[in-house]
């Protein structure tokens, strides 16, 4: 198996990047638009605490990934299929982002360029980068991540002149269930979906600064996240609600003496090196995850099938964009908390019933 | 790579040599993919589209929709329409299509014109009231949708046909479209019509109690040449054109809306004479309250101005003059805010926003009026306040007469 190692630093970034990921393009509860910024906070919290659920397997079984764990719980034949479950997750969660990203650039600068065109070269990046490992993977994710909190940063002055406060108001027009359920669908999307890590946690060099590693990372992402829907709202105001991408929309609006304008194509880029990451670490997870599937030494020669099928399941996973919002208001949610909430917990109950991890069991 | 196990040398060297023939054959992939964008378009083929008029057609259904295209070739010349080589060739060229959408009749172009039609540079889109009056956001779609055309595209209402209003002569500039372009942006200077983009349009539908503004251009005849003028504003209300300010009542209305930037005012003085001060800086403050039914506006004004001329020999500079003329020029500001009022009133249409003043700062209020708004905003007591300071005298105190005629 892989034996590379990245530092707790080096972890939190990760979780950054990949919590970002595809949310800054296709945001969920965007119903709530104006109070979008401050809902993000609450699903934080809620995601923290999902995370905390998650990882307190690691905690238990420390050294060991998510399928390995699955197997000691339940024994080899049904923490196989276990693990299986999470394959199909791990799956479609790194065929959508793909999917989203293609979609994107389809919709606003290639549309006539086939999707394989878009998918064909991302694919051989992903399948370089994922062969050469964590190690490799994380320390370009240190440039990535920097790339955009300096963008996010440098938008807050270019938004200055048509940046108005009033957008944002009122605080508060939801009633409070509404409010809950849409701080849920954030919890899962895209906080929840960081239970992937389980697959990566054990590459870490050390595993008791991990779970705090986690949680920073997701508190940075939420900054990011809750400030570009900021910038957006207070730039692109009510009309924000009927756009597809409005973090997109709202770049293209930056005007600034009629010179400096049309900057969407560099947060376009920007947010496209986030989803890079997010596919990455799935076709991660699903390489390492096969390769213990069926006890291969290396997970190396699973990426390039896994990379082409991704690619197969990127291209067919939703057939149009009103079918992937719909998705993502109405199934999303339950989907990823069935994944991070409901099985960690049985697991982690049956594990806490048969009093495992015994001692010497770990080897 | 680091950590994996060191397999014998032989081996090593012959996966070496394997992972640099892929490697070379990725570049060599990739060269074709950078080499060339898939749906790539080249200048020379493009025609760039400057200005766009929406218009119904006379009979039938759907849209007519005229087009500016520059002449990229007629515009270097440096100087007048004997430049460039081109001789008298105007340096814009005017189409006319028409289809059941506007998106069809954009496309329908290509059937005429030899290149495609390119949009992101497109200045404004001009819509007539026919259109304004059937309903704006069905034309509007199209420029919303597209990928290609940016919604801070003016949007502006002409009462003829829109084609006369890109056809007419640009002044000084080459292209009526760019002429429309600085007219629209040099409303700081006289603040007597109000500028609207695509995506302020889209806003303002957006918001349940608001009413939309549009400015409104028109043709003259000056010395046997057709050109532009912009006058006044018209009131859509539920995305439908309702009415139309004048002048004075746009200025009311950017008082209220704060985006008074310049722009001068007249006063009557004794006699018939009259003095005109030069508006620097304005700002408004608006607060809008609910009290159970009843809707209460208060507009507060502050104004710094200065003299700019008079028609009258009196001396004018006297600090007690300059408070007269400040209390005359306070009374004419709100004249025209009152002036904006009744013609909003009468409309029905609430194009100063007091509803979503009560949506963003009295939600409560908000839900309790929104259903009745119409009749809220027609009751509502308004209450204005102007402030105003006269700063400068110009570099003249008084006029150039006798002391003894001007003092009396």
């Amino acid at each position: 198996m892989e034996q590379g190692k990245i530092s707790a630093g080096e972890l939190a970034l990760l979780v950054m990047s990949f919590t970002i990921g595809s949310w800054v393009v296709l945001p969920t509860g965007i119903q709530a638009w104006q109070n979008l910024w401050l809902i993000i906070f609450l699903g934080l919290g809620e995601g923290l605490l999902l995370i905390y659920f998650d990882l307190a397997l690691f905690r238990r079984f420390p050294g060991k990934t998510l399928f390995e764990i699955h197997e000691l719980v339940y024994g080899p034949f049904v923490g196989k299929l276990f693990s299986l479950c999470f394959l199909w997750f791990f799956l479609q969660m790194g065929g959508g982002t793909l999917g989203i990203f293609v979609t994107l650039l389809k919709t606003t600068v290639f549309t006539a360029t086939p999707d394989l065109a878009l998918l064909i070269p991302w694919v051989l990046i992903l399948v370089y980068g994922c062969r050469q490992g964590i190690e490799v993977i994380a320390r370009s994710n240190q440039l990535l991540i920097m790339g955009t909190v300096g963008l996010v940063l440098i938008s807050i002055l270019l938004v200055l002149n048509i940046f108005n406060p009033e957008n944002l108001l009122p605080f508060f027009n939801l009633s409070f269930a509404e409010m809950l359920w849409i701080s849920i669908g954030i919890a899962a999307f895209p906080f929840g979906q960081n239970i992937l890590f389980l697959m990566i946690l054990p590459r870490v060099n050390r595993w008791q600064k991990v779970t705090g590693a986690v949680c920073k990372g997701m508190i940075g992402a939420g900054l990011v996240l809750s400030t570009i829907q900021f910038l957006a709202v207070g730039v692109v105001g009510k009309a924000g609600q009927i756009l597809v991408f409005p973090t997109f929309e709202f770049y293209r609006l930056i005007n600034i003496g009629r010179v400096l304008t049309r900057l969407e194509l560099i947060p376009l880029l920007n947010f496209l090196t986030m989803g890079f990451v997010k596919v990455i670490l799935c076709l991660y997870a699903l390489a390492v995850g096969t390769a213990h599937l069926f006890n291969l030494r290396t997970y190396r020669p699973l990426v390039i099938p896994l990379g082409l099928f991704l690619l197969l399941v990127a291209g067919r996973i939703y057939p149009d964009i009103s079918e992937h919002i719909r998705y993502i208001q109405k199934v999303q949610t339950f989907l990823v908390l069935f994944f991070a909430l409901l099985l960690p917990l049985v697991t982690l109950g049956v594990a806490f019933l048969r009093r495992l991890p015994r001692k010497g069991m770990t080897p | 790579m680091k950590g994996e196990p060191r397999r014998n040398g032989h081996a090593n060297r012959h996966l070496k040599i394997g992972q640099g023939l892929l490697f070379f054959f990725l570049l060599l992939l990739f060269l074709v993919l950078a080499g060339g964008c898939w749906d790539r378009r080249e200048l020379e083929n493009l025609a760039v589209v400057l200005g766009i008029g929406v218009h119904l057609p006379a009979q039938g259904e759907g849209y007519e929709v005229s087009f500016q295209i520059v002449r990229a070739a007629q515009i270097q010349g440096p100087t007048g329409e004997t430049g460039g080589g081109g001789g008298t060739i105007k340096p814009v060229w005017i189409l006319r299509t028409s289809g059941p959408t506007v998106f069809e009749a954009v496309r329908n172009a290509t059937l005429q014109s030899s290149r495609r039609l390119f949009l992101a540079h497109n200045q404004a889109v001009i819509i007539s009231t026919e259109v304004a009056q059937k309903g704006i956001m069905p034309a509007l779609d199209f420029f919303l949708r597209d990928h290609e055309s940016r919604s801070i595209q003016w949007l502006l209402l002409t009462p003829a046909d829109p084609v006369e209003v890109l056809d007419a002569a640009a002044g000084l500039e080459r292209v009526s479209a760019l002429a429309i372009n600085d007219l629209i942006e040099d409303y700081r200077s006289t603040s007597k019509i109000r500028p609207v983009n695509i995506g302020n349009y889209m806003e303002t539908a957006m918001q349940k109690t608001s009413a939309n503004t549009l400015p409104i251009i028109r043709v003259k005849e000056t010395a046997g040449k057709r050109e532009l003028l912009m006058d006044g504003t018209g009131v859509v209300k539920d995305d439908r054109l309702v009415g139309a300010l004048n002048a004075k009542e746009t200025r009311g209305l950017l008082w209220v809306l704060g985006e008074v930037k310049g722009g001068v005012n007249t006063v009557d003085l004794p006699d018939g004479a009259k003095a005109t001060l030069e508006i620097f800086t304005a700002a408004t403050k608006v607060k809008v309250e609910a009290i159970e039914e009843k809707v209460r506006v208060g507009i507060e004004v502050k104004v710094q101005s200065s003299l700019g001329a008079q028609t009258t020999t009196d001396d004018l500079s006297t600090p007690g003059q300059i408070k007269k003329l400040a209390a005359l020029q306070g009374q004419v500001i709100e004249d025209e805010i009152r002036a904006a009022l009744r013609k909003a009133k009468e409309y029905k249409a609430d194009i100063f926003g007091f509803g979503e003043y009560l949506f963003k700062h009295d939600f409560p209020a908000w839900q309790r009026l929104v259903k009745e708004w119409e009749r809220h905003f027609a009751g509502a007591e308004v209450e204005i306040k102007v402030e105003v300071q006269v700063e400068n005298l110009g570099l003249v105190t008084r006029p150039a007469f006798p002391k003894e005629t001007g003092e009396k």
